[in-house]
């Protein structure tokens, strides 16, 4: 049994706001390719929140580190400047990466949603804009489609991360990748939720049913998913649904964070028809226990609860 | 030629001086100062291995129910074990190691270099055997085989101490045949020894134990894997996952837009 | 038996496990399972205090099953001997020998003598009543000076030694011990067989033993009784047999040889008492204590050759060598009784060098109230120790109250000097300084050295040239205050003190030069000062000199020292070290070849005696005349070991055979008998006498026993060490990396006294007895087990004590508990067996107070005034700390009063 690699808030924020990212950048880009004019500002949105998120994860698992400082030795081979550091096999190198290439494109979505939505009007920057559209059409899409590669791997990875240890919880949950990678976009769709229900013109009153109608999919697929990881652990699956974790997940994950959301439509009562956005922030608070009960329950009691 | 050790736990007295050894040639501080609080568990008040621990003496105590004299006598076992980094021929921390910190040693020991380490802690989860743990000072650290030694021919510290020579350093396979020896003859003796740390065991273990006990009565984990052995699975059932999110999404929205051509004139209407 | 040799000895142990490698059994008999036991094949667990029961067995079951080794009991031990007729068995006398005289708890131990040669009636007389001390074994009590001891070789006659011996022990049966020791019979059984079968022509056994026999009241009689056992079976002399002494303390096998104890001089001579007439002149002394058979009929010459080492010139023969100027004891100066008498206000003055009372003395309140009592305290430790920090104790109240002054001087360790370890087996082994001692740190041999120095200043010896290097001469001129000090009185040439030679060579540090001082013990002709080779060199005309003539031999020639030879090998290692006496490792080994001088068997050949040559050969030096023939025939007249026949191995003794019988050298009786401990938990299933009836007792406050049976104190407990630390654990509770193995105090309890209790493991609970009560957590372990003692259940708990309160890890201590109460042989305590108490939680204050006649603490005072004490204290240490030199603390007292810290 390996010791805890005391993984605290840190890495739960970076899994959390990381699938974010990633869920809002795909979506941003589906909504283009797939979606209709109406769809635009869901694209404007995602290309929008989703680099500072990416910063936001380029922060926490920098200030994870024993030595921040040497958080460029994941990619460069301190001793061989400038030879790449690269562990196809091994997450956490892919993921470091997975991380930097999407850092890049989401940054170039981002340029370009400032610019279209006016906030950038410096004028290098536009010509810079142009420039990277003025491309044949099936390049940006290749392009644009590699971009949601990356989201999808970055939303993934951390999942797969877990199962690449020795921590028999993680090592054996083979599906915990597809759970995240789920949770990501359930997440990110529930987010977007949230923005639109604000601003309820007509647009968006139309991008929201999609959104809403597919968000409930990929939800029912997550829960699916679970249900099948726990069958396939067995009994490494203890630390997780008993004691005390078992309740936060049984009853937050599972029931506030999926079942909830996906019954709320049926549930007649006022209290909830009037607060529209409370299944989306169910969700979304869902996602986020779910790392973190996945992530402490095994490191637990060797780990402080609010240890960074 | 790989070096190692072969730790024999039935010569072992428990007396901890391979846990000081280590202590005080790599000078590292006592946890707390030294001054702990009773355990209660056996002898052992030190706990674990830890990034301050890299060596640790475990106690176990086998006494059956019969507490009659003679039944108290018969298989009656105390079981004592030192702990220490496996140096394991595939290691799982080297393996997952992001930085290339964790290097194998002209030795063929897993060795730590602390001016590469970040302290992302991969390691930490990835040894399936509880040696490596992250110290005060962010880094990575265990039992280095006392490589420092080593380099000047000598051997570690802690075999060195080991009055009763439970801990033998030397090459691994000639250190292999003792072990097979010694297991005949105690299975001749009717104890059922065996060694723990053949290739069966991680492609091999370069510090093995001759054990006369189940690897978990020992703490030990029955067949440790490599930290990536799902790895593969894992992205693959991602890319499914993946596939599915692309697909709902894709269907989310043309779908509606299929509905809605559908439902055009029904919505003019509404607007009017 | 009676060690934890694993533990205790792990270095050492390292040669049991080669050997059970090779095949050997371990067979490990402690009440407790430990370290040892885990690796041992065969563990019998029993009670303390337990184990003549046990022993005696062994000896019955060898004599009812002819298990013991014919030829070499007939040959080589004293079984045929006759014994006094007067003599009375315990077996007679409900439980006690002939000769006792119940007033004076003491033995007259005439009775006991082979029959013939009882000391006259005169002869007793000189010593009649005296508080006669403890003298080496053999002396005094028998006089073979006019016949050899009468025999009878069909050991038949119902006085002779093997038919006493039979029906002595002839209740110690399987039965019997299971009931005593608690043990089952089938263990027991187990044992004796195994030992039996594995002794003989072809094989032998050994014992190895330690503290966990000598730590009680008949602690001299449990090692006689496996000398009984080892005699019978044939395994003295032999290789492979033996009876392994695991001496303990650094060099404390070193310390009784150069004697540290009160009762003997150097090599085991005994040392003049004035309570024995007899001891009046060097004639008489030598008369009473040197028997004119055996090899102690040398004894004048060593004794000669010794005075010559210690008075040089002023030993001459008309002044009987110096004997005159010789210190005489006056009673019993040992341990304990230097306690008493520091609270009798006898003692005034203690220097405590390398020891540390405070805790590892028994009865250690009673013993620091003792140290409150004194005017002066000298404390040399590397570390300060809770003695030189004992007003630090807990239960005393108010330090401004303790008068005592006292002086702490830092010690070097041991890596810091040259030296010599003489440890298990006699083996002497030298060391030599690695780094220089740190700042005033000196070491024990400087001091000494400097100290003797300035007394001889002090007694106005004129001012000796001033030696460079930190023993220079101390700044401010000190030397000359003290050469000046008052009462100068030039002492006369007879002085005791003046008379002393001290010149050894001083090295640059004014540091006397250890190799000069071992030349000194080693000895050398006063003529021209070469070494000499041997003790067969030493002479009574005062023409050589010897510190101790068993040493002789260590420093055969000048730069020769064979202590620090280093060439080992596998088998007897002669080129390792210097086994005295004469680098010989195993004692009586002619026993190790049959009378006819032949091996015993080609397996266990050793020495023998080669045809050829005409001489000893073998692979150890013979301890025996070397071109003695095996067939010699002895000339009583002729004394000396001439007087033995060439089959008498045992050369130290007066007849030259092992003594299963010892008529004489013991104070409680010839034969090993089960008593109880002085506190035990049930009568004597063997006799009406309960406990060893000469046992020295100390009815002072503070100090009571109890009797078995009182419903207060019904748990047996023993108190032992652990690996992790080093006895009063100076040398490893100041050191975290130890410290931190071992942490805090607790005491071992079996699951059933635990449930009994209401305790559970890790948790408080507080063990008290009649002198004290002390808090520790409780190690609850299957490891304890109660004992079924005839039929009832007696539970035993055990303590490691190696805690104080002082150092980085701190406990109570555990010889709160301990009484004063010892060995009349060799005055050494019980800690090993006595009555406790243990109640669940924290509740030592509660207890104490209950306790009726507990050692009085000091009178108390408010916490604030003790506070301001101890402040004033460790400002007065900050000084002597600061102090530049050591003179300066030396000398503080003289120009400095507050520059030493006292309460
Ligand atoms: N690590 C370490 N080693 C040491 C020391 C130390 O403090 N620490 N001290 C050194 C010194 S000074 C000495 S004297 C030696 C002492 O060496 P040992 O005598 O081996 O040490 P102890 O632990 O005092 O006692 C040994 C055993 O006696 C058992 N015992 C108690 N009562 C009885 C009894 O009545 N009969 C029998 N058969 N056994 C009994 C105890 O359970 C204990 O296991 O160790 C030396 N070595
Ligand atoms: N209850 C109970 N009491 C016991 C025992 C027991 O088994 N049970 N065992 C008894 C036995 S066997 C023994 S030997 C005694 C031991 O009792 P002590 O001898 O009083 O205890 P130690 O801790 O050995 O004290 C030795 C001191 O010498 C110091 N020292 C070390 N090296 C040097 C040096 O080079 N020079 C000087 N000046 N000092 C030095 C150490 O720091 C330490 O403080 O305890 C006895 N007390
Ligand atoms: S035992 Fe653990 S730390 Fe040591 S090499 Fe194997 S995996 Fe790495
Ligand atoms: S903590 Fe250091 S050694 Fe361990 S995996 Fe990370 S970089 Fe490598
Ligand atoms: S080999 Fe060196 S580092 Fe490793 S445990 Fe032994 S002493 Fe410690
Ligand atoms: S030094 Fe040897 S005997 Fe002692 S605990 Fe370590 S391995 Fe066991
Ligand atoms: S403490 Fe010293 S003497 Fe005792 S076993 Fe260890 S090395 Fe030997
Ligand atoms: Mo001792």
């Amino acid at each position: 049994m390996p010791n805890a690699p005391h993984w605290g808030w840190f890495i739960i924020l970076y899994f959390f706001i990381g699938g974010l990212a990633a869920g809002l950048y795909f979506i941003g880009t589906l909504a283009l390719l797939g979606g209709d004019p109406r769809d635009r500002p869901v694209t404007r949105f995602c290309y929008l929140a989703a680099f500072p998120l990416v910063l936001a994860c380029v922060f926490l698992l920098t200030v994870d580190l024993g030595k921040p400082l040497r958080f460029w030795h994941m990619l460069i081979q301190s001793e061989r400047i400038p030879l790449p550091m690269l562990k196809y096999w091994a997450p956490m190198s892919l993921g470091s990466w997975a991380l930097a290439i999407f850092a890049i494109f989401s940054g170039a979505a981002f340029l370009g949603a400032l610019v279209d939505s006016g906030r950038l009007t410096n004028d290098r920057a536009v010509r810079l804009v142009q420039w990277g559209r003025a491309r044949p059409r099936p390049l940006g899409l290749a392009l644009s489609v590699v971009g949601m590669f990356f989201a999808l791997f970055f939303g993934g990875y951390t999942g797969v991360l877990l199962v690449g240890t020795n921590v028999p919880l993680w090592h054996n949950a083979r599906l915990l990748g597809a759970v995240f990678l789920l949770s990501a976009a359930s997440t990110a769709y529930a987010l977007l939720i949230l923005v639109l229900r604000r601003r309820d013109d007509r647009e968006s009153s139309v991008s929201l049913r999609k959104l809403e109608a597919a968000d409930r999919w990929i939800i029912m697929l997550e829960l699916l998913t679970i249900v099948v990881m726990l069958i396939t652990l067995g009994r490494f699956a203890r630390p997780l649904i008993t004691g005390g974790w078992g309740v936060l997940f049984w009853l937050g994950v599972i029931g506030i964070g999926m079942l909830f959301p996906l019954l709320l439509p049926y549930l007649r009562s006022g209290a909830f028809t009037r607060r529209p956005a409370l299944g989306a922030t169910c969700v979304l608070a869902g996602g986020l226990l779910l790392r973190f009960v996945v992530i402490m329950a095994p490191q637990w009691p060797y780990i402080a609860l609010w240890k960074l | 030629m790989a070096k190692g050790f072969y730790t024999d736990t039935t010569a072992c007295i428990g007396c901890k001086a391979c846990q000081v050894a280590c202590h005080q040639w790599n000078n590292l501080p006592a946890e707390e100062g030294g001054a702990r609080s009773l355990t209660g568990d056996s002898y052992d008040n030190t706990g674990r291995l830890s990034a301050l621990n890299w060596r640790h003496v475990k106690f176990i105590e086998q006494f059956p129910d019969d507490r009659q004299q003679d039944g108290f006598l018969k298989g009656s076992r105390w079981l004592m074990m030192s702990d220490v980094c496996k140096h394991c021929v595939q290691a799982p921390c080297l393996e997952v190691c992001p930085t290339g910190a964790i290097i194998r040693t002209e030795f063929d020991s897993v060795f730590i270099q602390q001016d590469v380490c970040n302290g992302c802690r991969a390691c930490v989860s990835a040894c399936p055997f509880g040696v490596v743990d992250t110290g005060p000072d962010g880094k990575a650290h265990k039992c280095t085989l006392c490589y420092d030694r080593l380099q000047h021919g000598q051997e570690p510290a802690c075999a060195q101490a080991c009055p009763t020579d439970s801990i033998r350093f030397g090459d691994v396979d000639e250190l292999m045949t003792y072990a097979d020896q010694r297991v005949a003859n105690l299975r001749a003796q009717g104890i059922d020894a065996y060694v723990y740390g053949k290739e069966d065991i991680l492609g091999g273990l370069n510090s093995f134990y001759v054990l006369v006990d189940k690897p978990s009565v020992y703490g030990l984990p029955e067949n440790p894997q490599m930290a990536s052995a799902n790895v593969g699975e894992g992205f693959a059932l991602s890319t499914i996952a993946a596939a599915a999110v692309a697909v709902t999404g894709i269907a989310a929205f043309r779908k509606h837009r299929m509905d809605e051509m559908a439902a055009e004139p029904a919505s003019d209407q509404a607007d009017a | 038996m009676g060690s934890n040799f694993a533990e205790c000895h792990p270095v050492g142990f390292r040669w049991v496990m080669k050997a059970k490698d090779r095949g050997a059994r371990i067979i490990h008999v402690d009440p407790r399972f430990t370290r040892t036991s885990a690796v041992a094949d065969l563990h019998v667990a029993i009670r303390s205090g337990s184990d003549i029961a046990f022993l005696g067995g062994l000896v019955n079951y060898i004599i009812e099953n002819e298990a013991w080794f014919k030829e070499y009991v007939v040959a080589y031990t004293n079984a045929a001997t006759i014994i006094d007729e007067d003599f009375k068995d315990t077996e007679d006398l409900a439980g006690v020998f002939s000769g006792l005289d119940s007033e004076t708890r003491k033995y007259e131990t005439g009775s006991w003598a082979y029959a013939g040669t009882r000391r006259t009636v005169e002869q007793r007389a000189l010593t009649k009543g005296a508080n006669e001390p403890q003298t080496k074994e053999g002396q005094p009590g028998i006089d073979l000076r006019l016949t050899p001891p009468r025999t009878d070789p069909t050991m038949q006659h119902p006085r002779c030694v093997f038919q006493i011996l039979k029906r002595h022990y002839s209740r110690y049966t399987p039965e019997m011990v299971s009931q005593i020791c608690g043990c089952s019979r089938e263990q027991f059984l187990a044992a004796a067989r195994a030992l039996v079968e594995n002794s003989g022509r072809e094989r032998t056994s050994a014992f190895a033993y330690a503290v966990g026999w000598t730590q009680h009241t008949v602690g001299v009689q449990y090692i006689r009784t496996a000398g009984i056992v080892q005699a019978l079976l044939g395994n003295i002399g032999r290789p492979g047999g033996g009876i392994m002494a695991l001496r303990g303390h650094a060099t404390i096998q070193g310390s009784t040889d150069i004697a540290t104890l009160y009762n003997l001089l150097p090599g085991y001579l005994p040392a003049p008492s004035g309570q024995l007439r007899e001891h009046d002149t060097l004639d008489g002394y030598l008369a009473r204590e040197m028997p004119t058979t055996g090899w102690w009929a040398n004894g004048r010459k060593y004794t000669v050759s010794f005075l010559k080492a210690w008075y040089g010139d002023a030993a001459t023969a008309d002044n009987e060598w110096g004997y005159q100027l010789l210190p005489k004891s006056v009673g019993d100066h040992s341990h304990m009784p230097m306690f008493t008498a520091m609270h009798e206000g006898v003692i005034k003055g203690f220097m405590a060098l390398g020891q540390n009372p405070a805790v590892g003395g028994q009865n250690a309140v009673y013993q620091r109230a003792g140290l409150a009592k004194l005017d002066w305290l000298v404390v040399r430790d590397i570390f300060l120790t809770e003695t030189a920090e004992f007003w630090h104790a807990p239960d005393v109240r108010s330090p401004n109250e303790i008068k005592t002054e006292v002086f702490f001087l830092p010690a070097a360790t041991v890596p810091e000097m040259d030296g010599s370890f003489t440890n298990t087996q006699r083996l002497v082994q030298w060391h030599e300084r690695g780094v220089m001692p740190q700042e005033d740190c000196r070491s024990d041999i400087w001091f000494t050295h400097q100290l003797a120095k300035r007394l001889r200043q002090l007694y106005g010896a004129p001012i000796a040239a001033a030696p460079g290097g930190a023993g220079g001469p101390p700044r401010r001129g000190n030397n000359a205050d003290s050469a000046a000090a008052p009462n100068q009185i030039i002492a006369p040439p007879t002085d005791p003190f003046l008379s002393l030679t001290w010149n050894f060579e001083e090295d640059e540090h004014g540091e006397a030069r250890a190799v000069s001082i071992l030349k000194e013990i080693n000895g050398y002709t006063v003529a021209d000062g070469v070494p000499v080779k041997s003790f067969a060199d030493l002479k009574d005309d005062g023409s050589t000199i010897s510190g101790a003539w068993i040493y002789t031999g260590v420093y055969p020639q000048e730069g020769v020292n064979r202590a620090a030879a280093r060439v080992g090998d596998d088998w007897v290692s002669q080129g390792w070290g210097f086994a005295w006496p004469a680098n010989r490792h195993i004692l009586y080994n002619r026993a190790s070849a049959d009378p006819a001088g032949r091996p015993w068997s080609e397996r266990k050949k050793y020495v023998w005696w080669d045809e050829a040559q005409k001489k000893w050969v073998g692979f150890d030096v013979p301890d025996f005349p070397v071109t003695k023939p095996p067939n010699a025939r002895g000339v009583w007249s002729k004394g000396g070991v001439d007087a033995h026949d060439g089959d008498a191995p045992f050369i130290m003794k007066p007849d030259g055979k092992a003594w299963l019988f010892a008529p004489s050298g013991l104070t409680d009786g010839p034969l090993p008998t089960h008593y109880e401990p002085w506190e035990g938990p049930v009568d004597n299933a063997l006799y009406p006498q309960r406990k060893n009836p000469v046992a020295k007792t100390f009815n002072v406050v503070g100090n009571k026993y109890i009797d078995p049976g009182n419903p207060d104190f019904p748990i047996v407990i023993s108190t032992y060490r652990l690996t992790e630390h080093h006895l009063t654990g100076v040398m490893s509770r100041w050191v975290p990396w130890l410290a931190e193995l071992q942490p805090e105090l607790f005491v071992e309890i079996s699951p059933e006294l635990a449930r009994e209790r209401g305790i559970e493991n890790a948790s408080w609970v507080t063990v008290s007895t009649p002198r004290g009560a002390i808090e520790c957590k409780a190690l609850v372990t299957r490891r304890m087990r109660p004992f079924d003692i005839h039929g009832r259940t007696v539970h035993q708990v055990g303590m490691p004590w190696h805690w104080g309160y002082r150092g980085i890890v701190t406990g109570e201590v555990v010889n709160s508990l301990s009484a004063l109460i010892a060995d009349p042989n060799v005055s050494i305590h019980e800690s090993k067996a006595f009555m406790c108490q243990v109640d669940p939680g924290r509740r030592a204050i509660a207890i104490r107070q209950r306790l009726t006649d507990a050692p009085t603490p000091l009178p108390h005072v408010g916490r604030r005034e003790r506070q301001a004490a101890e402040a004033q204290i460790d400002a007065g240490i900050e000084l002597a700390l600061r102090a530049e030199s050591v003179e300066q603390i030396l000398y503080a007292p003289l120009d400095q009063p507050d520059g030493v810290y006292h309460a």
